[in-house]
């Protein structure tokens, strides 16, 4: 896999994805995510990581969170893992109260996932620097609910990195 | 003694594929064949009718009633048999009797487009059975009268088949790739047919053990010789332009052709240089966007010629189709490449010949084997002529 950064803003917050949403990367994800291959966790920021080590090294990460029934099945939490060792410190600030799966909604499904995420009280993060990260930016609809939802906590800085961004989607401001 | 960790799926033994999930070890081989998998259900005799719009010959006629005969006694057979030779309808017979039996049917194939082409054959030759695709992203049926998947997606079959009829079986991803050898070998309960026009010396020499056959057919069905492949040794700049000549007239006797190079970047490349020369063409290659359209496309003749890599050397059938490899002295091209490669050309009864083309820097050793055995196949011919 070859990274291609592609950088655009997600409303006033820049947004990084790494590697295109092509046949390769789709291919690694679905060994990773959806046959739950964990060895594959470390490859994804493999070639990347020191740049984000040193980019965002004072930041708190926050991933896009699974249900726990998700994470059980599978066996690991796969944001957090593929993007170990990134930031000060990982925080599951926010987390999925009901098992859906954008993959499997509508465009208009995808949009009510804000309805489905709950920011958990006392995480500490008021007023950090925060780094939202996901695997795959798809209509930005998980993106945007985070996002407000940190918003919230009056972070000092407030950036989003993604594994993957479908390409027709980004910079639209969507 | 040391513990050795064999995977229960697929077989495996090498740890270098052992992966660690909570201190649990698990197989990274197999691990992507993940998905539904068939639930097995009592044997359902159906109403079989075979719908041919022509007849067999002879020839296909006595190895479909050798195959039946094989399988009554428990005995694999291996059909070995040239390109053109009709291999697909040789299997309608058995095919037909193992679901009159109510069986559990499949016919295997490494590859998604002839999957597909397959399907319309067999749906339209069997048209009150329930004939079912499986494919990548095509997944949704899994049980039918009979069953025509990607050798891929055998590992949702365990011990299912009682008859497994496996096409091309030296071609990509199957040949030599052990995981899918372990799933085929797990979803076959009954016996199996295997065809190739290019089996490998392993699969002969497992094909000479007791209980399996080998049924041979040099000639096609049109009783047509093949066309022999003409090597022409031809360096730097003469060679394109050697290529482009041969293009031109193939465009002024409006003859379709394909040009075989030996690389998705070759592709590219040489169609960038034809197009300012020669009208009419495309390229197509496994990572090109649309190339089932492009395909498609070339088979309607809305293209007079093709550059492409390996993703056409088998299956296709095109109406009097001129074939040009254009570097056969690579050596992705071993005999039985080439062989697969000529065998596009002269397929069709009305346009029996068809030019090949050997465009080389040297005679290599495959181009050699691959002319030496396809004159081999001809002296059949004039053997059952005379």
């Amino acid at each position: 896999m070859n990274p291609r950064y592609f950088r655009w803003k997600i409303g006033s917050v820049h947004a990084l994805a790494i590697y295109p949403y092509d046949q390769t990367f789709q291919s690694m994800l679905y060994q990773y995510k959806g046959c739950g291959d964990i060895e594959l966790a470390p490859v994804f920021l493999e070639r990347v990581s020191w740049l984000l080590k040193i980019r965002y090294w004072n930041y708190y990460v926050v991933p896009a969170p699974s249900h726990v029934s998700h994470v059980e099945a599978r066996g690991f939490d796969h944001v957090p893992l593929a993007f170990s060792g990134i930031g000060r410190k990982l925080v599951r600030a926010i987390e999925k109260t009901e098992d859906v799966k954008q993959s499997d909604q509508t465009k208009e499904g995808r949009r009510s996932i804000g309805k489905h995420l709950r920011l958990l009280p006392n995480t500490g993060l008021a007023g950090k620097r925060i780094l939202f990260v996901d695997d795959v930016y798809t209509t930005g609809s998980t993106a945007r609910a985070c996002l407000k939802l940190l918003h919230s906590l009056h972070p000092r800085k407030l950036a989003v990195v993604v594994l993957s961004s479908v390409a027709e989607n980004r910079g639209k401001g969507r | 003694m040391k513990n050795v960790f064999v995977c229960p799926r697929c077989g495996n033994r090498d740890p270098r594929f052992l992966g660690m999930k909570n201190g649990v070890p698990y197989c990274r081989r197999c691990i992507s064949f993940a998905g539904e998998s068939i639930v097995e259900s009592a044997p359902v005799p159906k109403n079989v009718r075979l719908d041919l719009q022509y007849s067999l010959s002879k020839e296909q006629r006595e190895l479909s009633d050798r195959i039946i005969a094989n399988f009554k006694v428990g005995i694999d057979t291996l059909v070995y048999a040239v390109c053109g030779s009709g291999k697909t309808e040789i299997s309608y017979g058995i095919i037909a009797y193992a679901m009159s039996r109510g069986m559990n049917v499949g016919f295997a194939l490494p590859r998604t487009d002839v999957v597909i082409e397959l399907f319309a054959r067999l749906k339209s030759a069997f048209p009150d059975n329930k004939i079912v695709a499986v494919y990548g992203q095509h997944t949704s049926t899994l049980t039918g009268d009979c069953i025509i998947l990607t050798t891929h997606q055998l590992y949702r079959y365990p011990k299912y088949f009682d008859l497994l009829v496996l096409d091309e079986i030296d071609a990509f991803p199957f040949k030599g790739n052990a995981t899918l050898i372990a799933f085929f070998k797990k979803a076959l309960r009954g016996h199996c047919v295997m065809m190739s026009a290019t089996p490998s010396k392993d699969v002969i020499r497992e094909f000479r053990k007791p209980n399996h056959d080998i049924l041979t057919l040099r000639t096609r069905f049109h009783k047509h010789p093949i066309p022999v492949p003409v090597a022409t040794i031809s360096t730097g700049p003469a060679k394109y332009w050697l290529l482009v000549k041969k293009l031109r007239e193939f465009e002024r006797k409006e003859k379709p052709s394909l040009i075989f190079v030996p690389s998705v970047a070759a592709s590219v490349k040489l169609f960038a240089f034809l197009r300012l020369f020669v009208k009419g063409g495309n390229y197509v290659s496994s990572k090109r966007n649309r190339r089932a359209e492009v395909i498609e496309a070339f088979k309607q003749g809305k293209y007079r010629f093709l550059v492409t890599t390996a993703v056409l050397e088998r299956g296709v059938t095109i109406r009097d189709l001129q074939v040009i490899v254009f570097g056969s002295d690579d050596a992705i091209y071993d005999s039985a490449a080439l062989i697969q490669i000529a065998g596009r050309a002269g397929r069709k009864a009305d346009a029996p010949d068809g030019e090949v083309l050997f465009v080389a820097d040297r005679e290599s050793e495959g181009m050699r084997r691959a002319i030496k055995e396809i004159r081999y196949c001809n002296t059949f011919l004039q053997n059952m002529r005379s």
